[in-house]
């Protein structure tokens, strides 16, 4: 059987292994329209983005390295006259003047002596190179004029529409560099700026009250809060801006360790009443809803009902809802903030701080059942309907363009004043959150 | 190794050339392969289109393991059984007018006279069913056991469908190169 297996098999595969046959003619134009062309768009478009993220991350890297400042070396300049030569002055140690022609030329280093030389052109070269200058000279030219002293320049300087800011980072004895900035064009006063926060919101126990330490419970959990608005400010100064507004926030608080439950009011005209206040940090709860019957777990005392009976829900017909409670607080703000600006560039830092008048819109307390669907409990009583709060914070602003910035500021709140005071508690709550937005100047 | 690579990048990048080169290349061999499976012709040439198409479809999936022609004639052979699975229930064909079970027959022709077109034509003209296990069998090397898988036929079928197809082949061949068998009963 074996040698009847090989011989056979053997014949045909060795027989047929280097056959070949000519197919016909037409079978290659049969084909070619069948094969799908290869979809390289997909390539393309990672290709252009990958690429896009790299210019920019580089962009982005440039311009904070080179815009960094170095504040025993920095002084303001001015650009003048028709063949755009700028003229800055080195550190009080050295009597070395450099100058930078900022058309088509790149920074240049000389000395008092080789000024007069350079009238006409500048012939070293140092680094960095000043990036696009023409657009800061050519909108601002004032006279010509060759600066020889400091008195000269800062004569000048005064006399300027617009001063940029330059600095001068010294790395050495022989060379001195420069890095452009973007200048804050006091033309354009105000700027409207739409910016948006989630915050964490904790309370801030006070001192020497018990009764603060009862209430800040473990059990009380902060929900989602956030914050948004438009703000308006107006620039006083280079530096210095005043900005207003109107914000929106809502806080939340969850109150666990209370278990509601629906349909009671088949049993209220038995049971009694059917008021329910629940002792919370921020204000009492009082049921509003007849549907709903509030219990507390046997630790917690907050719950305090109004009816004469105790009322065991296990031992009747009501629906089970949920085992906590959860307030909601909305305010509209007016803030009163004030910046100063640290780092005038195009990626810039502002100091942010402020006050805040809040107002009380609404307030609610409800519960959740299968996670989804919310059932009104009552509101929050003895809530302060209005408060007060600072803000301390820092911004960092991107101008992307003459006109646009974005805007990233962590800021954090103290309320100076607690949302209630009924309970006698002196509960402070503060948050933390980090603002972003777009702002457009004009 | 380094002109089929260039070749097939060229394909892959869409090169009409370099996709037609590749064509002409393999095409010959590939479309023995198709005459061997399918019976006839113009089922070939179906055969070869399909697996042309498909192997330029899969071109991407090619990772350089292995022999390229060898990737591409497992393609064309999948091609072609697929147009048998659809086209034909192969089971185990009860064909009792070719030789008993019992007989076993050994050979000690010599073949060698034979042409690989005259060994083309004569597995051609096997039944379907026999041609398709002879074929995945003795030439391309797989078991009865990755044959029932692929044909969806039991292993026993596999076997019974593989003896008859030898059976015929050996009359074939007899009487293609006139020589004198004897016959043993096993």
């Amino acid at each position: 059987m074996d040698k009847f297996e090989s011989n056979i098999d053997i014949v045909f595969r060795n027989g047929l292994k280097d056959l070949e046959m000519l197919p016909p003619k037409s079978t290659w134009d049969k084909i070619r329209p069948s094969i799908k062309p290869r979809r390289r768009t997909y390539a393309i478009f990672k290709a252009a983005a990958i690429f896009t993220l790299f210019i920019s991350l580089g962009f982005v890297a440039y311009r904070l390295i080179y815009n960094t400042v170095n504040p025993d070396q920095s002084i303001e300049i001015s650009l003048l006259n028709e063949e755009q030569i700028v003229a800055s002055e080195t550190s009080n140690d050295r009597n070395s003047i450099s100058f930078v022609s900022t058309e088509n030329q790149k920074i240049k280093n000389t000395t008092n002596d080789v000024l007069d030389k350079k009238k006409n052109g500048i012939s070293e070269i140092a680094e960095p190179e000043l990036e696009q200058p023409d657009l800061y000279v050519n909108d601002h030219i004032t006279k010509r004029k060759i600066i020889k002293n400091v008195s000269d320049l800062k004569a000048i300087q005064q006399n300027s529409l617009i001063s940029s800011s330059v600095s001068v980072n010294e790395s050495n004895s022989d060379k001195v560099y420069f890095t452009e900035s973007a200048p804050t064009d006091i033309s354009t006063k105000w700027s409207i700026t739409a910016l948006a926060s989630p915050a964490l919101y904790a309370k801030f126990r006070s001192t020497g009250n018990d009764f603060s330490g009862q209430l800040s419970s473990s059990e009380d959990i902060v929900t989602s809060s956030y914050s948004g608005g438009i703000a308006l400010s107006f620039n006083v100064n280079k530096r210095f801006s005043i900005q207003s507004g109107l914000f929106y926030s809502a806080v939340g608080q969850q109150l666990d360790g209370m278990s509601s439950f629906g349909g009671f009011p088949g049993y209220d005209i038995s049971k009694g009443q059917n008021d329910f206040e629940v002792i919370t940090t921020n204000g009492v709860v009082n049921t509003n809803n007849s549907d709903a019957f509030v219990t507390a777990e046997a630790q917690n005392n907050r719950v305090i009902s109004n009816a004469n009976d105790v009322f065991d829900p296990s031992k009747s017909d009501l629906d089970y809802l949920d085992n906590s409670l959860k307030q909601n607080f909305s305010y509209i703000e007016l803030p009163v903030f004030f910046r100063y600006k640290v780092i005038d560039r195009i990626i810039g830092l502002n100091v942010i701080g402020g006050v805040s008048y809040n107002i009380l819109m609404n307030n609610s307390v409800y519960t959740e059942f299968d996670n989804v669907d919310k059932y009104t409990v009552g509101k929050s009583d003895g809530l302060n309907m209005t408060t007060l709060s600072s803000s301390i914070g820092m911004g960092m602003e991107y101008n992307f363009s003459n006109s646009f910035s974005f805007n990233l500021e962590p800021i954090f709140r103290y309320y100076l004043n607690p949302f209630d005071e009924l309970t006698g508690s002196k509960l402070h709550p503060y948050s933390f959150g980090i603002f972003s937005g777009l702002s457009y100047k004009f | 190794m380094l002109d089929i690579k260039k070749i097939i990048n060229g394909c892959l990048t869409g090169n009409r050339r370099d996709q037609e080169l590749l064509y002409h290349r393999y095409s010959a061999k590939l479309y023995a392969v198709c005459l061997q499976y399918s019976g006839n012709r113009d089922e070939a040439h179906d055969i070869l289109q399909e697996g042309f198409v498909k192997i330029f479809e899969n071109l991407a999936n090619y990772k350089y393991q292995g022999s390229f022609e060898g990737w591409m004639r497992r393609i064309t052979v999948n091609t072609a059984l697929e147009r048998f699975r659809l086209k034909n229930r192969l089971y185990m064909v009860d064909d009792f007018d070719v030789v008993s079970d019992n007989l076993m027959e050994s050979y000690d022709e010599d073949y060698a006279g034979l042409e690989a077109e005259d060994l083309l034509k004569i597995i051609m003209e096997l039944p379907p069913k026999y041609r398709m296990v002879f074929n995945l069998y003795a030439i391309e090397g797989y078991s009865h056991k990755e044959i029932s898988k692929m044909i969806n036929i039991s292993e026993g079928t596999s076997k019974s469908n593989l003896f008859r197809a030898r059976v015929i082949l050996q009359k074939r061949l007899r009487a293609y190169t006139g020589i004198k068998k004897s016959i043993s009963n096993g």
